[in-house]
């Protein structure tokens, strides 16, 4: 191969250097994958940008990644509080995970498997820790008594252990901005994440601001 | 009575062959290969609004017929794989049908299924039409042309990119399917991409096709030894350039296989467009199967037949 063949090379795989650098130093906002996504890195390795399954989510939940983030562009995410993953009750598998060729998003035996995030309440703007009946986030979740339950006072909590991350509570709060959030498990470009806690792990309820408030 | 036979009447045009017109009256293998790459594009295009996702879905990276069959590009698989370090089965069994497809029947991808094959080809012919002395297509070997080993070196940095990057990294932003892709929400930089490479078009034909792209690199290595070729019959071969003329790929197919004796194109990077093979005055070219051995037709005699 010749000189300026050899150049080219090298300047294409210093792009590809750029994008890593890129991807490590972003303060990319934390994204929702679609379920099935095994983590971030993961996800973006194995992602071809086909689309699939974005035209496959029965209810459009899915959009490409823009410009913004080059080493994300066109891969899939979603945004809860726009149309959250109904993890497609009713149908026997989720539409994405057959959709993708690659299995980036991996077929998963149990729909309690998902783990795109976990939810969690802000005690500042939550209505029952203000004194208001609220039970919006526990009518909208798929595990509610499970991922999220009430003390005896009426306040939600959240059990990570069995949140999935669907959105469907961030949806369906009446406040505005939503007083429950889903947060993805790992900080993009952050390589060196912990991984994500099995099903089985320690059945800590998560809040955003502080720890338990005063509840035996 | 007379003493002297009449010299016969050459046709210069033919030079003295008259096995059939110089050309038919339409270009049947140019007008097939754009209307196919057409049919792919309008399809691809339309049918997210009239075929559920259950039917068909996809796009030149990947497909999915009635949510069991995938195919998947093989540009991709192999980027997807130097990014993951991993191998699945459903990724394998996907790139089969694209990688057969390469092996036996070539670099068809590039002549018969690729829209920016497509657009720039149309492109082409516009910039002709409206530039007439940019009639002759350039050879690659005319030096007005940058050199096709380029995108070799192009798909061997695209994989380098890709297991730096930790992602695939030509398929991200591929412009062969960013400009066309169903939703492609960022549709400024695919309308700057398509600007910025027909505009590149008017200075160098198929500039992208011959010395950049990756993909269209990838096809030509796993095409080397295909099936499907311009298959090259006669023993009368002559200077007239109509087959170098139009390729769009740069070959010189007079020079370096007709005139050279071979019974085929042998260069890995023929789209088997037949761009040559309809203006051939001498009907020595169709695109049809190689022989399993091929034997060199003797360059031998190559002065017109008189007739």
């Amino acid at each position: 191969m010749d000189r300026r063949s050899m150049l080219v090379a090298l300047g294409v795989a210093a792009g590809g250097a750029w994008i890593e650098f890129a991807r490590r130093a972003s303060r990319d906002p934390f994204r929702l994958r679609p379920p099935g996504a095994a983590s971030e890195s993961d996800l973006l390795a194995r992602c071809i940008r086909c689309g699939l399954c974005i035209r496959a989510c029965p209810v459009d939940a899915l959009r490409p990644v823009g410009l913004e983030a080059p080493h994300a562009v066109g891969s899939p995410y979603f945004t809860a509080r726009s149309q959250p993953c109904t993890l497609c009750a009713g149908a026997s598998d989720m539409a994405c995970i057959t959709a993708c060729p690659t299995d980036a998003l991996h077929p998963l035996a149990r729909r309690e498997e998902v783990a795109i995030g976990v939810a969690a309440i802000d005690e500042s703007r939550c209505l029952p820790f203000r004194g208001v009946l609220c039970r919006a986030c526990w009518r909208a979740c798929p595990y509610s008594g499970k991922a999220i339950t009430y003390d005896p006072r009426g306040r939600p909590r959240v059990m990570p252990s069995h949140c999935v991350g669907c959105g469907l509570c961030e949806y369906a709060c009446l406040t505005d901005p939503p007083s429950i959030v889903v947060r993805a498990f790992e900080p993009p470009g952050d390589a060196d994440a912990p991984p994500r806690p099995a099903p089985s792990s320690a059945d800590r309820p998560t809040s955003a601001t502080s720890d338990m408030t005063g509840t035996p | 009575m007379t003493l002297i036979e009449p010299l016969p009447v050459v046709d210069t045009a033919t030079h003295g062959v008259h096995r059939r017109p110089a050309r038919r009256w339409w270009r049947r293998w140019t007008w097939s290969h754009r209307l196919v790459a057409g049919a792919f594009l309008l399809w691809f295009a339309a049918a997210p609004y009239f075929v559920p996702p259950s039917v068909f879905a996809g796009n030149w990276t990947a497909a999915r017929w009635f949510d069991r069959i995938s195919i998947v590009d093989p540009l991709a698989f192999a980027e997807t794989v130097v990014a993951s370090r991993h191998v699945t089965r459903q990724l394998v069994i996907g790139v089969v049908p694209t990688v057969a497809m390469a092996v036996l029947l070539g670099r068809l991808f590039c002549g018969w299924i690729c829209p920016l094959g497509l657009v720039l080809e149309m492109a082409a012919a516009a910039t002709r039409r409206l530039h007439p002395r940019r009639q002759a297509a350039s050879p690659r070997a005319s030096g007005r042309s940058p050199s096709h080993r380029w995108k070799y070196a192009v798909l061997a940095g695209c994989l380098a990119a890709s297991a730096l990057a930790a992602t695939p990294f030509f398929t991200s932003l591929s412009p062969i399917n960013l400009p066309f892709i169903w939703r492609a929400d960022h549709a400024g930089l695919a309308a700057l991409l398509l600007v910025g490479l027909i505009v590149l078009e008017w200075r160098y034909e198929r500039i992208f096709c011959r010395s950049l792209c990756p993909l269209g690199a990838l096809y030509s290595l796993l095409g080397r030894s295909a099936w499907l070729c311009v298959r090259i019959e006669g023993e009368e071969r002559f200077r007239c350039r109509q087959c170098t003329r139009d390729c769009p790929m740069g070959i010189d197919v007079m020079t370096d296989h007709v005139l050279a004796g071979h019974d085929r194109v042998v260069d890995p990077e023929c789209t088997r467009c037949g761009s040559c093979t309809d203006r051939c005055y001498g009907d020595l070219l169709r695109i049809g199967w190689r022989r399993r051995r091929s034997p060199s037709v003797e360059a031998g005699d190559q002065t017109p037949a008189a007739t």
